[in-house]
């Protein structure tokens, strides 16, 4: 996919300056950058939820444009479904919306959570919502997919729970996924995507920004640049 | 396209029926309210007409209110609030249907109250109805002129408390200056007058109507008062309406 100088313009705030990169699956890009530097809001548009101010997001190479929300799966930052909804009950919902789709028991087996099909879904911990998020984004055999920040809150055990079943449903699939744990971002992302206050720093491969940077430490390097500074969300 | 727009509707209704205060205001309170007032004051006639010829439509009205101006407003806001329309703008599912299958919902609640409005008068108090079929299809454009309203409030309102708040300081008013359990002609000049601006005033004046014809001729001017006044309402209704979703497109 290529996305072609995105601006997004909030009143009189610049929260997204002529954003360009390219990528292609199979990928996983690391979306990296302090609070409020515009990942959110970059994320979002490439969903099609916002619109850019001026640029365009070609998906031509994965799909045709009229058919992306078929094609895409996402987890928003803050993911909210109906109040009184059982897991089996959003999965059957959500698998009514598309055309293609995958079998709810071979997804819940997948993701090991079969047991919890008669849960409510707003009863459910965070690392177990989080895995039904993941069987909601991946219910379309989606070819390009946008995580937003979904190992917040998440332990250890969780994060890696999450990671791992990550892996085993992608399948020649672009994944952009944004976090604030940078050496998760190093571990399992092959490319990154770093903004710094709604400008694009890099887009590429980790291996040749660590090459730039003269380091191979994601962590270091992103205090170094961002300075650990919190701006507050702007997304 | 059926199969979503069905699974959706059950949905709907499961998650509906699993919160019983909205089934408890919207449906159970209004008809042990009508079961109530119509032990106690079925014999009495009302400016010249039964009880039942007076508070069915009332009745009906305030059900249908409950059900869809308040309940589905509160829905819309409360979703919109919490970031599910968000979330299902990312599927292919488009935001109309999804509204669409709110407003049927919506739809079939109100009119199921008021066929057990109606099954309650026929026979636990052996009430004839005048027009049924007239009284009906009144009935049910009623429905869709509430469901309108109840919606366009939804679309206008971004706030959960500031549509609840809302809710609490126009419908108590308006639930007592709608003729519908308290006769308005016992009340004081200054609150009568207040309820020619009452959409539930008017609407009740229209389906008594519909219920019985020959009360048209008894009071045609109000009778025309009230449909240019629920007409000018969805109007205005519908501008603002559609200014804001614009806005927000």
């Amino acid at each position: 996919m290529r996305v072609n100088n995105i601006k997004k313009d909030f009143k009189d705030v610049e929260a997204l300056k002529d954003i360009s990169f390219e990528f292609e699956a199979p990928s996983f890009v690391g979306v990296i950058g302090h609070n409020g530097s515009g990942k959110t809001t970059m994320l979002e548009i490439l969903m099609g939820i916002q619109t850019a101010t001026s640029g365009t997001v070609d998906y031509s190479n994965e799909f045709e444009l009229k058919d992306m929300k078929e094609n895409i799966g996402v987890i928003l930052q803050s993911n909210a479904f109906y109040s009184n909804m059982k897991v089996i009950e959003l999965l059957r919902l959500f698998k009514s919306y598309y055309k293609d789709s995958f079998d709810i028991n071979y997804l819940m087996e997948k993701l090991k959570i079969t047991d919890y099909q008669n849960k409510y879904y707003d009863k459910l911990s965070g690392g177990m919502k989080q895995k039904v998020n993941l069987a909601l984004a991946f219910i379309n055999k989606p070819k390009v997919v946008f995580l937003d920040e979904p190992t917040t809150g998440l332990d250890p055990r969780a994060r890696h729970d999450f990671w791992t079943v990550l892996k085993e449903l992608c399948n020649d699939t672009l994944l952009f996924l944004s976090s604030h744990y940078m050496e998760e971002v190093q571990k399992y992302c092959d490319k990154i995507v770093y903004l710094k206050d709604g400008e694009l720093l890099y887009a590429g491969a980790l291996d040749k920004f660590f090459d730039q940077q003269e380091s191979k430490d994601l962590s270091e390097i992103y205090l170094r640049i961002s300075g650990g500074k919190d701006d507050g969300d702007v997304d | 396209m059926m199969a979503m727009l069905i699974e959706q509707l059950k949905v709907e209704i499961k998650v509906y029926l699993r919160q019983p205060f909205y089934l408890l205001f919207s449906l159970l309170m209004p008809v042990f309210s009508f079961l109530f007032f119509g032990m106690m004051y079925g014999n009495v006639d009302y400016n010249g007409f039964s009880f039942f010829a007076n508070y069915i439509p009332g009745f009906s009205v305030i059900i249908l209110f409950a059900s869809s101006v308040y309940n589905i407003g509160n829905q819309v806001v409360g979703d919109k609030e919490k970031g599910i329309y968000k979330r299902l703008s990312a599927t292919p599912i488009s935001l109309g249907r999804i509204m669409g299958v709110v407003v049927f919902k919506g739809f079939l609640l109100a009119l199921l109250g008021f066929v057990i409005i109606l099954l309650l008068a026929v026979f636990r108090f052996n009430v004839t109805i005048p027009n049924p079929v007239i009284y009906c299809v009144s009935y049910v454009v009623t429905i869709v002129y509430s469901l309108c309203l109840g919606f366009g409030a939804g679309i206008l309102i971004d706030k959960l408390n500031t549509y609840s708040a809302a809710m609490m300081a126009f419908f108590m008013p308006m639930f007592i200056l709608s003729d519908t359990t308290i006769p308005l002609s016992m009340m004081p000049g200054s609150f009568q007058k207040v309820a020619m601006i009452n959409p539930l005033y008017h609407m009740t004046n229209v389906l008594r109507v519909a219920w019985d014809i020959e009360r048209y001729s008894s009071d045609v001017k109000g009778f025309w008062f009230s449909m240019v006044f629920l007409v000018g309402l969805i109007i205005v209704a519908g501008i603002f309406v559609g200014i804001k979703w614009k806005k927000k497109k």
